[in-house]
C-alpha cells in the first residue's frame, strides 16, 4: 500500500471556510500525485467538530459538492484529535475494495468564541466523568504531566525544551501556524498558566486547516512512499478509568502492532511525527513508542537527540504545538511531513538520513491511538 | 470502579446489570471515602465552567478506582475527601427574601453554579435585586459569564413556584409571626424531603417549626454578612430536626463553598452569643467611662488581634439590629448576659443606626470620627 499524493493548506487562524480549506488540500494533493481525479474511486473524510462549530455534518456529501460529477462513495471518520490517523487507517482497510482512495481531513475552529471551543474540545473526554467535573482538555494533560513529574522526575523546564524545539522547526515550515513566531525561554516562562503545570506554550494552538493524501494499492511513481506497518487501538475514554496516567496503553499496543507488521523495531525509525498536543504528550509518546524506556525521554530531549540534527528527529514540521492542530487534518498532515522527508523534499528542514518514518496520532488523552510506519522509495 | 462481575471479576464505572463477557451478575461496590492522588488548577474559563480558577482533583477510592471531581477549594495531595455531598450536585435552591442577606445567599448560590428560585413579595423588589445582583457579578466576571450565571435564576412572587426547589432558605425579617406564617405555607407546598431552612440569627427554630406537618425538615442555617466573603454557616438543630436534615445542610454548605458548624437551638447560637456579649460589654465599659470608643476598638484590635473593634463592628451590623439581638439574648434564663445599655438605646432612638445611616458610634460622614 502506497501514498501516491500529498497536499495541505497553511495551518493557523485563516479566513477561508471549511469547504474552501478542504478543496485547497485536495487540489494540492491531486496536483502532487501522478494520478488524475478520475482514478480515485472512494473518499474518506476526517473531521472532529464541524457539527458543533459549523453546524455542518454529512461531510461525505459536502466533498461530493467540491468534486462535482464524481459521485464517489464517501465515509466520514471521527475519533477526536486522531480523526485524521483513523481516517487513513480506515482507508487502508478499504483498499481491499478500492484501488485509489482520497483521504481528506480538515477543521475550521476559529469561528466562535473561545470558551465554546474549549467546551467542544472537551467532548473528547467522558461527559459525566470529565466534562461535568471541569476536566477540560489541557487539564487532562496537566494530570498526565503532574503524574509524570512525580513518577519519573523532570520539571517544567524540560517541557519548555520541547516547546523551543518545535517552534524552531516550525520556523522552517512556511505552512505552519507559527511559521513566523520567534520564542525563547523567557517568553515561555513568562506565559500565563493554563492548567498547572502547563503554561501557554505547552499547549497546541486552535488552528484552521486541511490536509489530504491519496492511498493506492500499487506504486505509481518513484516519489511514492510505502506504508509498511500500521496499528490502531483504543482505551477507556476517561483517565480516571485507567491505572496509568503518564503512559498511554493504546499507543503502546498500536505501536507494537505496527512494528510487528513492518518487521522492524523502534531503533530502525529515522524520524517520527508524534502527537504533541501538549509538550508532555511528546515525552509520553517517545516512551509509548519504545524509543526509550519509561522516564528516559527527558534525557533524550535534554541532549537534543530529538532536534533536526539529532539521532531521532521528532516533529520536524513543528508538531501540533507549532505547526498547528486542526484536529481533522492533524493526523493526515503528520503523514504529509513524513512523506516529504522520505522523498527528500523537505527543503530547509530536510533531515540527512530519512528512510523509515513513523506517525503517531492520539485521540483524547490516549483513548484512541494510531501508528503508521512509512518507508521511502529506493 | 463501582460495578464488578461476581463471576469473572471484570469492572465497570457504569450501572451494568449483567456481564457481557460471561453473563455473570454484576454487583455494585459502595465507595465514599477518597484520597486526592493528584490535583490541577484550571486557569482558563470555558462555557460550562466560567469561574476560574477552579481545581480538578483525581480521587482514588478504597478499591483503587479513580474519579475526577471539580472543586473551588484548594486541597493538598494526600487529603481524604468524602463524596456524600453528591446529592446536591445539581440542585435548585429556593431563596425567600431579597434583603442584603437574601441577595448575598443568591449571589453565592449562583457563583457556585447552582440554579435558584428567588421569591419576594413584590416584583419591584425582585427587579431591584436582579439589578444589584448583576452589578455585583459584573465586578468580577465579564458580561457573558455573568449572563450564564443569571440564566440559572428564576424569580417569583408566589410560594407555589418554590415547589420545584430541592432546598429552601428563608431570609425575611426577624419576626416570629412572619416566619411561622411562611413556614406553614412551605410545609404544604414543598415535598417532605425538601429541607426548609431559616436564616435567623436569634429566633428559636423549634418555635418556627411548631405545629408543622414535617417539623423534622426545619432547620436553622445562619449565614454571616457579607455573605460572599464570610466562610461560616451555623447549622441550628431544633428540637425535632432530623439527622438527615442536618447532613443535607452540611452538604449544601459545602456546595456553597462554605464551612459549617453545628449548634443547638439556644439564643444567639455560637457566634452571636459571644459577639453580642462582647459588643454589649463594650457599651457598658463606654457608659461607665472605662475607656473611649476609639480606644476600646484599638485595644481589641491590637490586644486580641480582632480585625475590627466592637464599636466598628456594631456600626457595620447596624445598631438597631444589635439592640434587637441583645434583647433577644436576654430572654434566655440560662444566659449570663446583662441588659442593653442606655447609650445603645439612645443612639437607636436618635436614628443613629451605624454605617448604613451614616452615623452610629462613629460618624461616617466625616470618616470614622467619634460622635
Amino acid at each position: 500500500m502506497y501514498i501516491t499524493g500529498i497536499g495541505r493548506t497553511k495551518f493557523g487562524v485563516l479566513d477561508k471556510s471549511l469547504p474552501e480549506l478542504l478543496y485547497e488540500a485536495m487540489y494540492k494533493c491531486v496536483r502532487d500525485s501522478t494520478l488524475s481525479l478520475d482514478k480515485i474511486d472512494a473518499v474518506v473524510v476526517s473531521n472532529f467538530l464541524a457539527g458543533s462549530t459549523q453546524s455542518q455534518l454529512h461531510l461525505g456529501s459536502l466533498i461530493s459538492s467540491l468534486l462535482p460529477g464524481t459521485n464517489l462513495p464517501a465515509f466520514r471518520v471521527e475519533a477526536a484529535c486522531s480523526s485524521g490517523g483513523m481516517a487513513i487507517y480506515q482507508a487502508l482497510s478499504l483498499l481491499h475494495e478500492f484501488d485509489n482512495i482520497l483521504v481528506i481531513g480538515g477543521e475550521k475552529l476559529n469561528v466562535s468564541f473561545n470558551k465554546r471551543i474549549h467546551k467542544y474540545i472537551s467532548m473528547a473526554g467522558d461527559q459525566l466523568r470529565d466534562q461535568q467535573e471541569g476536566l477540560i482538555f489541557p487539564a487532562q494533560y496537566a494530570i498526565a504531566a503532574s503524574n509524570y513529574f512525580r513518577t519519573y522526575g523532570g520539571t517544567r523546564k524540560d517541557l519548555a525544551l520541547i516547546s523551543l524545539k518545535n517552534y524552531s522547526n516550525a520556523a522552517l515550515n512556511q505552512l505552519a501556524h507559527f511559521s513566523k513566531k520567534i520564542i525563547d525561554m523567557d517568553i515561555i516562562n513568562a506565559a500565563p498558566m493554563v492548567c498547572s503545570p502547563l503554561k501557554l506554550y505547552d499547549c497546541s494552538p486552535i488552528s484552521d486547516g486541511a490536509a489530504s493524501i491519496i492511498l493506492s494499492n500499487e506504486k505509481k511513481s518513484h516519489r511514492d512512499v510505502e506504508i509498511i506497518g500500521y496499528g490502531a487501538k483504543t482505551d477507556a475514554i476517561s483517565l480516571s478509568q485507567r491505572k496509568e496516567f503518564a503512559a498511554f496503553k493504546a499507543a503502546r499496543l498500536a505501536a507494537e502492532t505496527a512494528f510487528s507488521m513492518a518487521g522492524i523495531s523502534p531503533k530502525d525509525i529515522d524520524l517520527a511525527e508524534v502527537h504533541d498536543c501538549f509538550t508532555i504528550g511528546e515525552l509520553i509518546a517517545m516512551e509509548d513508542l519504545g524509543f526509550c524506556g519509561r522516564g528516559e525521554a527527558i534525557e533524550l530531549v535534554r541532549e537534543g537527540e530529538t532536534s533536526l540534527h539529532g539521532s531521532l528527529p521528532i516533529n520536524t514540521d513543528g508538531g501540533l504545538l507549532a505547526d498547528g492542530h486542526p484536529f481533522g487534518a492533524t493526523g493526515i498532515a503528520q503523514i504529509c511531513e513524513i512523506v516529504k522527508q522520505l522523498r527528500h523534499e523537505a527543503g530547509e528542514r530536510q533531515i540527512s538520513r530519512a528512510k523509515i518514518g513513523l506517525a503517531h496520532n492520539i485521540g483524547g488523552v490516549g483513548g484512541t491511538a494510531v501508528v503508521h510506519i512509512l518507508a521511502g522509495g529506493s | 470502579m463501582n460495578y464488578y462481575c461476581a463471576r469473572c471479576g471484570r469492572e465497570w464505572d457504569y450501572p451494568v446489570s449483567n456481564c457481557i463477557f460471561c453473563d455473570g451478575k454484576v454487583e455494585k461496590i459502595d465507595t465514599s471515602e477518597h484520597v486526592i492522588d493528584d490535583m490541577v488548577q484550571v486557569s482558563i474559563p470555558t462555557e460550562d465552567h466560567p469561574i476560574v480558577p477552579y481545581y480538578v482533583m483525581l480521587l482514588r477510592g478504597p478499591d483503587g478506582s479513580y474519579k475526577f471531581k471539580k472543586t473551588f477549594q484548594n486541597h493538598e495531595i494526600g487529603d481524604k475527601i468524602h463524596l456524600e455531598s453528591e446529592r446536591y450536585d445539581k440542585c435548585t435552591i429556593g431563596i425567600i427574601g431579597t434583603g442584603i442577606t437574601g441577595r448575598g445567599i443568591a449571589e453565592v448560590a449562583l457563583r457556585t453554579g447552582n440554579s435558584i428560585i428567588l421569591k419576594s413579595r413584590s416584583s419591584g423588589a425582585l427587579e431591584n435585586t436582579l439589578d444589584k445582583l448583576s452589578r455585583n457579578l459584573y465586578k468580577s466576571l465579564n458580561i457573558e459569564e455573568s449572563q450564564l450565571l443569571l440564566e440559572k435564576m428564576t424569580t417569583t412572587t408566589d410560594y407555589i413556584s418554590l415547589a420545584k426547589a430541592d432546598f429552601i432558605i428563608e431570609s425575611v425579617v426577624e419576626d416570629l409571626k412572619v416566619k411561622r406564617n411562611i413556614f406553614r405555607i412551605l410545609d404544604s407546598v414543598c415535598d417532605p424531603d425538601v429541607v426548609l431552612a431559616t436564616n435567623t440569627s436569634s429566633l428559636s427554630i423549634s418555635k418556627i417549626s411548631d405545629g408543622l406537618r414535617y417539623p423534622e425538615r426545619v432547620v436553622g442555617l445562619h449565614f454571616f454578612n457579607p455573605i460572599t466573603r464570610m466562610q461560616l454557616i451555623e447549622i441550628i438543630k431544633g428540637d425535632k430536626t432530623s439527622d438527615d436534615t442536618l447532613s443535607k445542610c452540611a452538604d449544601i454548605a459545602k456546595k456553597l463553598g462554605k464551612v459549617s458548624i453545628l449548634a443547638k437551638d439556644t439564643p444567639g447560637f455560637v457566634v452571636n452569643r459571644l459577639l453580642f456579649t462582647l459588643i454589649n460589654e463594650a457599651c457598658w465599659m463606654l457608659e461607665k467611662g472605662t475607656s473611649s470608643v476609639e480606644e476600646i476598638d484599638k485595644a481589641m484590635k491590637l490586644g486580641a488581634n480582632h480585625p475590627m473593634g466592637p464599636f466598628e463592628l456594631a456600626d457595620l451590623i447596624g445598631l438597631d439590629l444589635c439592640k434587637e439581638i441583645i434583647e433577644n439574648l436576654n430572654c434566655d434564663s440560662e444566659n449570663i448576659m446583662s441588659h442593653s445599655t442606655n447609650i445603645l438605646n439612645e443612639l437607636v432612638r436618635k436614628g443613629y443606626l451605624g454605617k448604613k445611616s451614616g452615623r452610629g458610634f462613629y460618624d461616617y460622614n466625616e470618616q470614622l470620627n467619634y460622635c
